[in-house]
């Protein structure tokens, strides 16, 4: 019977359909999108989501100008900024609360975070998901990048949100995002976050590092792979063991742990392999050289980004036809305090006459060159966030810190000599030295986030209108305007609004 | 272990088909109706059915008082020999006995109808037909007639005005919009915040349920009224918790007309309606007020930043539009994108067949002219219903294609609303202007320009759906059924804006005139197989059935958009210029899969007792890979007092009288399938030397559970001859919801973070009561009067200030506050004290009730609440003769509202809002010079106003939601060998009172209906 044959073909159907398994067949996974299970099931998935995360970290609201040349950088009273309605003004003059400012101050945290969310998940891929999928080595290399990434967001956003260590080392700070559970977590108070959480996490990279990080046996690779292909190479723009090393430093010093501090600077500053991979710049590369050079001191740097469009940064900001509040200009006669010689490398290498003459100098760090295949040099697309100069500024302020002024002196000279510069007189005093320390971050770390860091842990003042104050560290003109803020109100940076409900 | 339950039960059902029609409807009300063919004299001939049109062989007929008698051929067909007059007697097992006067020479179709039903009423859930009379859930029912006659413009209108329980949400923007699809819930919402996403739908909306499938609110919304055999609503827990985990906002099952056994019928329906705007809620300034207004507020006088040039030039703007208006200059633009809108229905059915093979086969037409030009929808359809038996099996097939065409206009009421009265519409030479004005002073682009372009915004819509049937009853108690479906749906739209389009000025022309597409395709699949057992035992009547059902709903969304169009006719993306910078096509596609496994008894002693018992376990993999099932279940208990022999002979002329209560947790996943799940994307703007790059793009939550909703419902039903009345009780607690809330930036997500948070509970009455006041049936005649009624209140708990930050934001623009214990309906407003006549400022009062100036948020307390305290609909019908006239008034009492002209268009008037068209209430109603007793602010004063209580009213309303006159021509249908023939005549939306004074229908005005339509049977 034909009818019955076609009933039972319903029925066939309608049976079969139930006993595919139930619960598989409901697992459905769209194919539009990417799932968590599919990007962690091969071992290109793992690495294309680490270097989206390295990615984030250089985008805008991140290091790639919030946190490197352009806010922070502004705090630290690096330029001057004309009275206008922007986000700049708002911050120089700490009206951090200001709705421009807050803008800014917003897209910073919430960029940190959900760069941190995407850390942690891929922790959580790793551990679940990595066995298998990815060579050993790589996992615990991978595992070790994604907790060094993690402590360099939460030690950057402590040290604007948190408070000075100095002032109030229990204050508040900020939460510490260790899981992908969406909670609401508490601010840690400062000391606890650097020394149970931040430092824990560093260690641990270290630790791991120390073990499988090629950087330590091959260098820093700055060359494409061939067949081998490249993950394993280009380590200074991914994570590794002298980056993790400054940054364990960096933490110690926010909680002014001398001893330790002065451990880990000198893992960098005192350790043969270290001086070998991170060579200091050759002055015949960058002095007159007009097509390729190397104005970052890109071999001199334990970590930065790639950027394949170094030059935008200069047109965009820096170039002196900028007018106005276009660009970023430092105030007039500022850099000549800065620099007490023309000869020294910086001055020449990434400060020129300016276009214009509303200003002096124009700072062209930034200004790169054609990168093509004739003129393929690393550099030309590298953004430099720390560097060797960093240990041997840290090192030298731990001694001063601690009484040792000739150690001190000892290391502000090795830079000193680096940079074409005289060695310090043996006379200096104690506040000689530190002054000079702190003049050396302005010197070699413009541009790379660390100068504000560095005057809020002295609780520096600028200008005459603050008691205390040092013009030489005061490139923002303050005193064209009445308003300079106080200490308090410059370092205690309000967390966004939209975090606290 | 409910996975292995499942598997073991599945084999049982799966090899069972079963019969949802098992107890089907009966249209005619078992009365047997006289289809009066005339036969050979000296006998009667006929044909014995039962409810469904489906024939009986085997039935029993014999004149009365006469011994001999014969039986029904397999064809259900026999022919007796009557002289003159005789009464027919029809007897078959399991039905009652039949009567029925004959006359000889004549043909009759006689209907048996089941014995054990005591009002032969039975309520179609879609899945297992239940006895109305032994059932214990709250539904109501309505045929196609009652429907039709509220209207038939579309059958989710006529079913609000004929149940309280459901509710078409008014919408203040889309008016009297064709394309535009109402919002819909049934006994208000059961999830607090709209979790509308990009794909799926309300979720509040109700199931739709069309012929025992699952369908869509477009689909009802598009389907013709004359299609509709009826329509139920399942409103409780005991009657939508076969529904399982889709059921807690309530159930609309649709059945659609089927083939009838006998001689083939043609039947038409079709309808004419004439639409006219209704503005009268509009009260905008003329040419002269508009410059006063503007005069008064400051416009032309120089601020003190401005040179003193300024003065001068702004004297000759103002003595040039004085000089205008002087001349004559006062444009009314409302007017100008309006037309008396049409629509046209027409509809064709032919049906017909033997015993062993039935067909219908229709075909209609749906056009729509909106009031509004550019606007329009027009819709065909077309059908084939197919039924064959052979011997205890039974197939039944229907197809139906439904093509829909619609265009929308390119520019918004509102545009036309804010022009100025005093800028003409056309120049000297009558060409349309492009500017009302573009200097420094204003830029106002006139509308009609934009809208005289060959700009446009169309859309089509194909929906195929087959619904396939098969049927066996192998002994009578048992019937057992399997289902297939198939829906594929193809949808289109396309958006161009002409390169002129005043939007575009200032723009390079790269970038001037864009184009966007989009196309959506979805695909549904449904099987399902039934098994349902009844049987009689004495005085226990007992049905169960099992169900096996799964579904796939398989959807995918693409578009994209481009731009940069030469002027002239090149409006299709060929001739555009490219993509807009960094723009990518879009790709979204969804897939839903839902398993549900049912059981369901029904138990009733003596028709006294009553019991329900229904059991759901659904999968689906909308919810986070942790929990895809969800157990629902419902228990009704039901007393049928009027089966009691003490209240038998108490009160015998009561013929139902029915206590019941039931209660339930239906489930809800009207949700995102995306909300579960973790997705990335690729960074494509960012290689390196790593090549590429990836990162979160959603952070779904796969602890996700699903939302249920604890339903209870108590009821009652009384029928007397005259009287039909029901009220009822019901509570839904939604515990917990599934809500966004906000969460910390610290958690690295900026949206909204879907989670399990908080509950809402809803409490309400229902009622609704039906009186005849004339009722003779002989001389056709029947007066009844009929109100229906709601009222409710709902509150919210347990959500433990999640939704601060929301509540924060909400202070500046919005009186709806979520907090615990509270009414997410109240309006949260500072008190006002009204306008110092001293110096035009507003006063507020505090919570403490002293006065200040000062507005503080803070002091916001509840003000009213935009629920109605009660709403509903009266009625009345009457008929005499062939003459029906019936009237239906929609009311709503006790309500507020804030009123958005009184906040926007009399106050607010900010200096950017200066230059459009406001309402008059902003020049005569406002404070000008100390004294004056005013209910508005300073005129002068353009600084923006908080919204305080004065902005808040009475929304009362009383509306004339129909009104219909028709006349059935059955006394001379006969004469002209018609089976029916009925001329009809409606009006809708013919007035709406209201104690609110606000614009309605401001993005597409509301219309006034009038329709004429004609039904012909032959």
């Amino acid at each position: 019977m034909k009818i019955y044959k076609s009933l039972y073909i319903v029925g066939a159907i309608a049976l079969s359909a139930a006993f595919t398994s139930c619960s598989e067949w409901l697992n459905y996974e769209p194919k539009d999108q990417q799932t968590f299970d599919q990007q962690f099931s091969t071992e290109e998935g793992f690495h294309s989501t680490l270097n989206g995360i390295y990615s984030n970290l250089s985008s805008g609201s991140l290091y790639g100008s919030n946190l490197s040349y352009g806010v922070i950088d502004v705090m630290g009273n690096c330029y001057e900024v004309p009275s206008a309605n922007t986000s700049m003004y708002e911050i120089v003059s700490g009206s951090y609360t200001g709705s421009r400012a807050a803008t800014t101050f917003t897209n910073i945290w919430s960029s940190a975070y959900r760069t941190i969310l995407n850390i942690n998940v891929m922790l959580d891929a790793v551990d679940k998901k990595g066995e298998g999928v990815l060579k050993p080595n790589d996992a615990k290399l991978i595992r070790a990048e994604l907790l060094a990434l993690r402590a360099y967001l939460h030690l950057d956003l402590t040290r604007i949100f948190g408070p000075c260590y100095a002032k109030n080392k229990k204050g508040l700070s900020v939460p510490y995002a260790d899981s992908t559970d969406i909670i609401r977590r508490d601010r840690m108070p400062l000391d606890s976050i650097i020394n149970s959480k931040i430092i824990p996490d560093l260690d641990a990279a270290q630790k791991a590092m120390a073990e499988v990080d090629p950087i330590l046996t091959d260098g820093v690779l700055n060359s494409d792979g061939g067949d081998d292909g490249n993950w394993n190479r280009y380590r200074q723009i991914r994570m590794n063991y002298y980056a993790v090393t400054l940054l364990k430093a960096r933490a110690y010093m926010w909680v002014n742990n001398w001893e330790k501090a002065l451990e880990e600077a000198r893992k960098i500053t005192d350790d043969a392999k270290a001086q070998s991979t991170f060579p200091w710049v050759v002055p015949a590369k960058l002095l007159g050289n007009n097509s390729n050079p190397d104005r970052v001191f890109s071999t001199e740097c334990l970590f930065g980004f790639y950027n394949k469009s170094i030059k935008q940064i200069y047109t965009a900001t820096f170039s002196g036809t900028l007018q106005g509040y276009e660009g970023l200009h430092v105030k007039k006669g500022y850099m000549a305090k800065v620099f007490k010689s023309d000869a020294d490398y910086r001055r020449q290498a990434q400060w020129e006459s300016s276009l214009s003459a509303s200003f002096d100098l124009d700072f062209i760090k930034y200004k790169g060159f054609e990168v093509n295949k004739t003129n393929p040099e690393f550099w030309g697309t590298f953004y430099g966030l720390m560097r060797t100069s960093e240990a041997y500024l840290i090192a030298a302020e731990c001694l001063q810190r601690t009484g040792n002024l000739a150690g001190a002196r000892g290391y502000v000279d090795i830079l000193h000599k680096a940079r074409g510069l005289e060695p310090m007189a043996e006379t200096a005093t104690a506040a000689n030295i530190l002054k000079e320390i702190k003049l050396e971050y302005c010197r070699d770390l413009r541009g790379e986030g660390q100068i504000f860091f560095m005057h809020k842990r002295n609780w520096q003042a600028f200008g005459a209108y603050s008691s205390g104050g040092d013009q030489d560290f005061d490139g923002s003109g303050t005193s064209s305007f009445t308003d300079s803020p106080s200490q308090t109100t410059r370092y205690n940076v309000p967390i966004p609004a939209s975090e606290n409900y | 272990m409910q996975k292995k339950g499942l598997f073991f039960i599945l084999p049982l059902c799966a090899m069972a088909f079963t019969s949802n029609q098992a107890i089907a409807q009966n249209p005619n009300g078992g009365k047997t109706k006289d289809s009066s063919v005339v036969t050979s004299k000296g006998s009667v001939s006929g044909f014995v059915v039962d409810e469904n049109g489906e024939p009986l062989p085997g039935a029993t007929v014999r004149i009365q008082k006469s011994k001999s008698a014969i039986m029904t051929d397999s064809n259900g067909a026999f022919s007796l020999p009557v002289q003159g007059n005789a009464v027919l007697i029809v007897n078959y097992i399991g039905k009652k006995p039949a009567e029925m006067k004959v006359t000889s020479g004549k043909s009759v179709r006689v209907v048996m109808t089941d014995a054990n039903t005591q009002l032969q009423e039975v309520v179609v859930t879609g899945i297992v037909t239940k006895d109305k009379n032994s059932f214990t859930g709250s539904t109501s029912s309505f045929s196609g007639e009652q429907l039709k006659q509220v209207g038939v413009q579309n059958p989710l209108t006529s079913l609000a005005a004929l149940d309280p329980s459901f509710n078409v949400l008014v919408n203040d923007l889309a008016g009297s919009d064709p394309n535009h699809l109402p919002d819909i819930n049934i006994r208000g919402k059961s999830s607090v915040i709209g979790q509308r996403d990009d794909i799926v739908n309300d979720p509040n909306q109700p199931l739709f349920i069309v012929d025992g499938f699952e369908s869509t609110l477009e689909a009802v919304y598009n389907l013709d009224v004359n299609r509709i055999e009826s329509m139920t609503i399942l409103k409780d827990a005991a009657s939508t918790a076969i529904y399982g985990s889709k059921a807690a906002n309530g159930v609309v099952v649709v059945e659609t007309v089927k083939p009838k056994v006998g001689k083939l019928r043609f039947n038409y329906n079709g309808s004419a309606t004439m639409q006219r705007p209704d503005l009268d809620s509009y009260s905008l300034m003329n040419a002269r007020e508009k410059l006063e207004f503007e005069r008064l507020a400051g416009r032309y006088t120089p601020n003190w930043s401005e040179a003193a040039t300024a003065e001068l030039l702004y004297n000759d703007i103002y003595n040039q539009r004085l000089k205008d208006i002087a001349a004559g200059v006062d444009t009314y633009w409302l007017s100008a994108p309006l037309r008396t809108g049409w629509n046209q229905k027409h509809n064709v059915y032919v049906d017909g067949g033997s015993n062993g093979f039935m067909f219908g086969i229709g075909a209609g037409y749906n056009g729509t002219t909106g009031v509004m030009k550019d606007s329009r929808r027009d819709a065909i359809n077309g059908n084939i219903d197919l039924i064959y038996r052979l011997g205890d099996l039974r197939f039944s097939n229907k197809f139906a294609a439904t093509y829909t065409d619609s265009q929308d206009p390119i520019v918004a009421f509102s545009e036309y609303a804010q022009a100025n009265p005093y800028y003409k519409k056309y120049d000297e030479f009558g060409n349309v202007t492009r500017w009302l004005q573009n200097d420094s002073f204003a830029t106002a682009a006139n509308p009609m320009y934009n809208a005289s372009l060959n700009s446009r915004q169309t859309g089509n819509n194909l929906v195929l759906t087959d619904y396939f049937l098969v049927e066996y009853s192998p002994i009578r108690q048992v019937r057992l059924s399997g289902k297939l479906g198939l829906t594929h749906q193809n949808t289109n739209g396309e958006n161009f804006r002409s390169p002129k389009d005043t939007r575009f000025e200032g723009k390079e022309s790269q970038y001037k005139g864009t184009f966007a597409s989009t196309s959506g395709k979805s695909t549904r699949y449904d099987a399902s197989v039934t098994a349902v057992y009844a049987e009689v035992f004495g005085k226990n009547r007992v049905n169960v059935a099992a169900d096996y059902k799964i579904s796939e709903d398989k959807g995918l969304n693409q578009g994209y958009s481009v731009m940069g169009f030469p002027e002239g006719n090149y409006t299709y993306p060929s001739f555009s210029n490219g993509y807009p910078e960094g723009g990518y096509p879009t790709y979204n596609e969804s897939v839903r899969r839902t398993l549900n496994f049912l059981g369901t008894v029904n138990y009733a002693y003596d028709y006294r007792y009553l019991l329900d018992a229904n059991y759901a376990l659904s999968g689906s993999s909308v919810f986070g890979s942790s929990r895809k099932f969800i157990n629902t279940w419902s228990v009704g208990l039901g007393w049928n007092i009027m089966n009691e022999s003490f209240f038998k002979n108490l009160f015998p002329e009561v013929s139902m009288l029915k206590l019941r209560g039931s209660i339930g947790n239906p489930g809800n996943q009207g949700f995102d399938s995306a909300m579960t799940l973790i997705t990335y994307r690729f960074l494509f703007n960012n290689f390196n030397y790593f090549g590429n790059s990836t990162a979160l793009n959603k952070f779904g939550n796969s602890n996700l559970r699903w939302q249920t909703t604890q339903d209870r419902n108590i009821g009652i039903d009384f029928n007397t001859e005259n009287w039909q009345a029901e009220l009822e009780y019901y509570n839904k607690t939604t515990d917990p919801l599934v809500i966004g809330v906000g969460v910390p930036l610290s958690t690295g997500l900026t949206g909204n973070w879907t989670t399990n948070m908080g509950l809402q509970r809803a409490q309400g009455v229902l009622g609704s009561v039906q009186y005849y006041i004339l009722r003779n049936m002989k001389q056709r005649t029947l007066w009844s009067v009929r109100l229906t009624a709601r009222t409710g209140d709902v509150k919210i708990d347990k959500l433990n200030g999640v939704l601060d930050e929301l509540n924060k934001v909400a202070k500046t623009n919005s009186t709806r506050r979520y907090y615990d214990g509270a009414d997410p309906d109240a309006i949260w407003a500072v008190r006002s004290a009204g306008i110092d006549p001293a110096n035009g400022r507003e006063m507020y009062i505090k919570k403490d009730g002293s006065f200040t100036y000062e507005y503080n948020p803070d002091e916001e307390v509840i003000v009213g609440n935009t629920r109605s305290k009660v709403e509903g609909y009266v009625g009345s019908n009457f008929t005499w003769q062939g003459f029906t006239f019936g009237v239906n008034f929609n009311y709503r009492y006790g309500g507020k509202a804030l009123n958005s002209a009184l906040f926007n268009k009399v106050e607010n008037i900010t200096g950017s809002q200066l230059i459009y068209n406001q309402d008059k209430r902003a020049l005569y109603d406002r404070w000008q010079k100390p004294g004056d007793m005013t209910q508005f602010k300073n005129i002068a004063n353009s600084l923006s106003t908080p919204i305080s209580s004065r902005f808040v009213q009475r929304n009362n309303s009383l509306s004339l939601q129909s009104l219909n006159i028709s006349y059935d021509f059955y006394q001379y249908a006969r004469s002209m060998h018609m089976e029916n023939l009925r001329l009809s005549f409606y009006a809708n939306d013919l007035f709406w009172l209201s104690t609110i004074k606000q614009e309605r229908g401001t993005a597409y005005p509301y219309a006034r209906s009038f329709t004429f339509a004609l039904t012909l049977s032959l």
